[in-house]
């Protein structure tokens, strides 16, 4: 018995995802694709006596070669390792659906439809006949739901019948208008005579190259004779244009667009009208341009309000049920063998640092995860996107880079991953580089506890409102300095849904799992080696060395230094650090006002902590890790310095 | 171009329009077109004949190779001031115009032929053109053409909004907000500065 691979295929929001866990349940394994950060989920299950891996590829619109996860979808469907491909098409929304199907027929895949959603078409009023649409296409098409199950059993049953029997599963070609097809036709002759492997078909190849497609262009390029195929190409593509007045790729989407138009004509009717339901109200209650504002507002409050409630609580009852003891078992255990200095090191570097990681990942980053993810399975993120879109541009992004954003308040490890929802990668780099500067659950600590404390809440507001002007300022100098094109917001606006308990609990789970293996391992070394930095003395050699920093420029006591350097590996730790250099926590006794209003700016500002910083190396590489550091360093020189002048002169 | 040149153009348009479809304009059916008195409409087109910019014959107007160059130029100078550079106050002289859609709007050698093309082949007058951004919740359109660059012109078609299809507005965020469109049977939402070089041609509320 042979093990059966199915590849998922799909757009994004079409319940491919709940399909995906409905099917291989805890059984799944997050990775990445080699070499590209993003995600790559897989996962076992048997059915009728076979072993069948199911693999989840990235959501994509489109098989265009312009977005990383289009390319990583291409490319494996073109690896040909996929035994079955099953797309996932929302029912509600089949005409833009069917684009990406369009394509897998074009790349002749061998295809089985999920006709998804089904129980929402009806509650709009769309009835699908999908016999019809099988019938059309060549290829079965399962009605499901995939939020109940429903229609599972039967999709798989059908993908293992057909392999069993060795039937034909990919779809039969589909003919565009004579204009078009016409000019793949010729260029299909000129194809197949370069003899490609059989992964490639040539009609596939011919329409990437009417629609310009650099990457099978490069391919074609390296065959023999290729050079001749590409003129051809060209020329018929700019005949094309010519009569269209588009350019080429556009010309083509209208012609798969022309030809869905046909099938859906054929296959979807409007049996009533739509029926007004609690999504429709809620819909309208959300995006209102008054009382929109008011939910979202109340629902950042809360969610904020949730998870640093929830996260203190779970946080120090983990400090003293597990941290505690943890420290104390290990204490006792090393006394007997080891001496005092190694003990230390071991105690309070790894075993802190592995409470440290505890103490921030589970308590606040989990719920955190857990809030977001019905936020965003309900559909409500793309609503708060639509409302936050304006303010977003004000620093050179748009509406989807909210939601990392919101996650940069919980921890920034999460946040940088989550930029992945952006499109292009100056997107994503710019989105990290202003997460990285959005105050965390730790250095809320540092705010409040130094500032909102000793000074007044004012003061600790004010703090915030710097923190984020120097955000403003520095991702909108990056904006102008970052090459490619700007891009503006296209979001597709997904339909209000209950969100899956199953499902949340799944994303939950696998976000944590992969953010403990990034995360947990920084945490643990750094910690060890600051304690073994600490035990040789060389820390209080940095004072003196960074005097000309901490006095001369941010008019801090030099001591400030050991806590500032603590800090970057667990910002929070900065402020138990000042006081022990301090040797107080009346810090006023010690500081002036202005220099602890200083210090709390500069502990939010300047470089982003260790795990921070390793997340930021895994998502954009090491240069721009350490420039989006330096930013941070240098923004927050400046505007410490900037500050402490400003202190001082105005009141002390 | 003379104190009446917005007049004259509009004019221009109203033949171009007709000839178009197949039909040809007198000075009744530009006066009426236009809501202006028959006797001025003919004084204005008796000067557009003096300067070569359409010919008259059997009482029907017929633009020339000139006058077609001029509303042509007079479609581009209104798109670009309706939609795209629509937020400066402050409009440079500019010299070469493909130069300017290059590099100032990113438009590139491709999209900016098909943006012409879409200039000449464009049914009705250009003053019907209205940027997607500007429609009102719950009205109807057909997307003519799309001035922006390729990238986002791409990502724009796969979601379906190609040239030539319907849309129509669900609802618009306040503060020049993302609009959001219905185009075959999904919700779409774009960014302002992209609604707004979408070139649309209003077919009223809904149904």
């Amino acid at each position: 018995m042979r093990t059966i691979t199915i590849a998922l295929a799909g757009n994004a929001n079409v319940g491919k995802s709940s399909i995906f866990n409905r099917l291989t349940g805890l059984s799944q394994h997050v990775g990445n694709w080699p070499g590209k950060t993003v995600e790559k989920a897989e996962g076992t299950l048997y059915f009728r006596g076979h072993k069948i891996k199911v693999i989840d590829l990235p959501g994509a619109y489109s098989l265009s070669p312009y977005s990383v996860e289009e390319v990583i979808v291409r490319d494996y469907l073109l690896s040909r390792e996929a035994d079955v491909v099953v797309d996932v098409v929302d029912a509600s929304a089949l005409e833009r659906n069917l684009y990406l199907t369009l394509q897998l027929v074009e790349l002749r895949a061998p295809l089985v439809i999920a006709l998804n959603q089904v129980d929402v078409a009806e509650k709009r009023g769309i009835a699908i006949d999908h016999e019809k649409l099988s019938e059309i296409l060549g290829v079965k098409v399962v009605p499901t739901v995939a939020v109940t199950g429903e229609g599972l059993n039967e999709l798989l049953r059908a993908t293992v019948e057909a392999l069993e029997k060795g039937e034909e599963m990919v779809a039969r070609p589909l003919t565009y208008g004579k204009e078009v097809e016409e000019r793949i036709k010729r260029l299909e002759v000129e194809v197949r005579r370069l003899g490609l492997s059989e992964r490639y078909p040539p009609r596939w190849v011919s329409i990437k190259l009417l629609e310009r497609d650099p990457l099978v262009a490069e391919l074609i390029s390296k065959c023999e004779g290729g050079s001749k195929v590409l003129e051809l190409a060209d020329e018929l593509a700019r005949e094309l244009e010519e009569m269209h007045g588009e350019p080429s790729p556009i010309i083509i989407a209208s012609e798969r667009y022309s030809k869905i138009s046909e099938i859906v004509s054929r296959v979807q009717r409007v049996v009533a009208p739509p029926r007004v339901r609690w999504e429709r109200v809620l819909d309208y209650a959300t995006t209102h341009p008054l009382l929109g504002y008011a939910i979202l507002l109340s629902t950042i409050a809360g969610m904020l309000g949730l998870v640093f409630y929830t996260g203190s609580f779970l946080s120090e009852l983990i400090e003293s049920y597990v941290g505690d003891p943890l420290a104390e078992a290990a204490r006792a255990l090393l006394l007997s063998g080891l001496s005092a200095e190694a003990v230390e090191i071991v105690v309070d570097g790894l075993v802190a640092g592995f409470v440290a990681g505890l103490v921030v990942v589970l308590p606040y980053v989990v719920p955190f995860y857990a809030v977001l993810s019905i936020l965003e399975d309900s559909g409500y993120l793309a609503r708060v996107a639509y409302l936050t879109d304006n303010l977003m541009h004000r620093i050179g992004l748009h509406g989807k880079a909210v939601l990392p954003m919101l996650l940069g308040f919980g921890c920034n490890v999460p946040a940088c991953v989550g930029c992945r929802i952006l499109e292009t990668h100056r997107e994503r780099l710019l989105c990290g580089l202003a997460v990285v500067f959005v105050p965390c659950a730790a250095r809320t600590i540092v705010i409040l506890g130094a500032v909102g404390r000793y000074l007044g809440v004012l003061p600790a507001l004010s703090i915030y409102l710097l923190v984020f002007l120097t955000m403003l300022l520095v991702v909108r100098l990056a904006y102008k300095v970052a090459p490619g094109e700007p891009m503006d917001l296209i979001m597709e606006m997904p339909a209000y849904r209950r969100p899956s308990l199953r499902v949340t609990a799944l994303k939950t789970w696998s976000k944590t799992k992969s953010f403990i293996v990034v995360a947990f391992p920084i945490i643990i070394a750094a910690s060890a080696a600051l304690e073994v930095l600490n035990a040789m003395g060389l820390t209080e050699l940095l004072v003196p060395a960074m005097a000309p920093l901490t006095i001369g420029l941010l008019g801090l006591p030099a001591e400030t230094a050991i806590p500032l350097i603590f800090g970057f590996l667990r910002k929070e730790l900065a402020l138990v650090m000042l006081a022990e250099a301090l040797g107080t926590w009346e810090f006023l006794q010690a500081m002036t006002p202005a220099q602890l209003y200083t210090f709390a700016l500069v502990t939010s500002i300047y470089i982003p902590c260790v795990a921070t910083l390793a997340a930021l190396v895994r998502e954009f590489g090491w240069k721009r890790a350490v420039l989006v550091a330096i930013a941070t360093l240098a923004a927050a020189i400046v505007v410490g310095a900037l500050a402490y002048a400003l202190a001082t002169a105005l009141c002390l | 171009m003379g104190e009446r040149g917005d007049e004259l153009d509009c004019a221009l348009e109203v033949i171009m329009t007709f000839e178009r479809r197949g039909l040809r304009a007198d000075d009744a059916s530009i006066a009426e077109e236009l809501r202006r008195p028959p006797a001025e409409v003919q004084k204005m087109m008796e000067e557009a004949i003096r300067r070569g910019l359409v010919v008259k014959r059997d009482g029907y107007y017929e633009l020339t190779a000139e006058g077609l160059k001029r509303v042509l130029r007079h479609r581009e100078l209104f798109i670009h001031d309706r939609f795209v550079h629509r937020e400066s106050k402050w409009s440079p002289r500019v010299r070469d115009w493909g130069k300017h859609w290059r590099h100032r709007h990113g438009l590139t050698k491709g999209l900016l032929e098909s943006f012409y093309k879409a200039l000449t082949d464009l049914d009705g007058r250009v003053e019907e053109l209205k940027p997607l951004s500007d429609m009102e919740p719950g009205e109807r359109g057909v997307i003519v053409s799309i001035a922006c660059g390729l990238g986002a012109a791409r990502r724009l078609a796969e979601m379906g909004l190609t040239p030539g299809v319907q849309v129509a507005v669900v609802r618009k965020a306040p503060l020049r907000g993302p609009v959001e469109v219905e185009v075959r049977g999904t919700r779409v939402v774009l960014g302002y500065g992209l609604a707004s070089k979408i070139a649309v041609k209003g077919l009223g509320g809904p149904a």
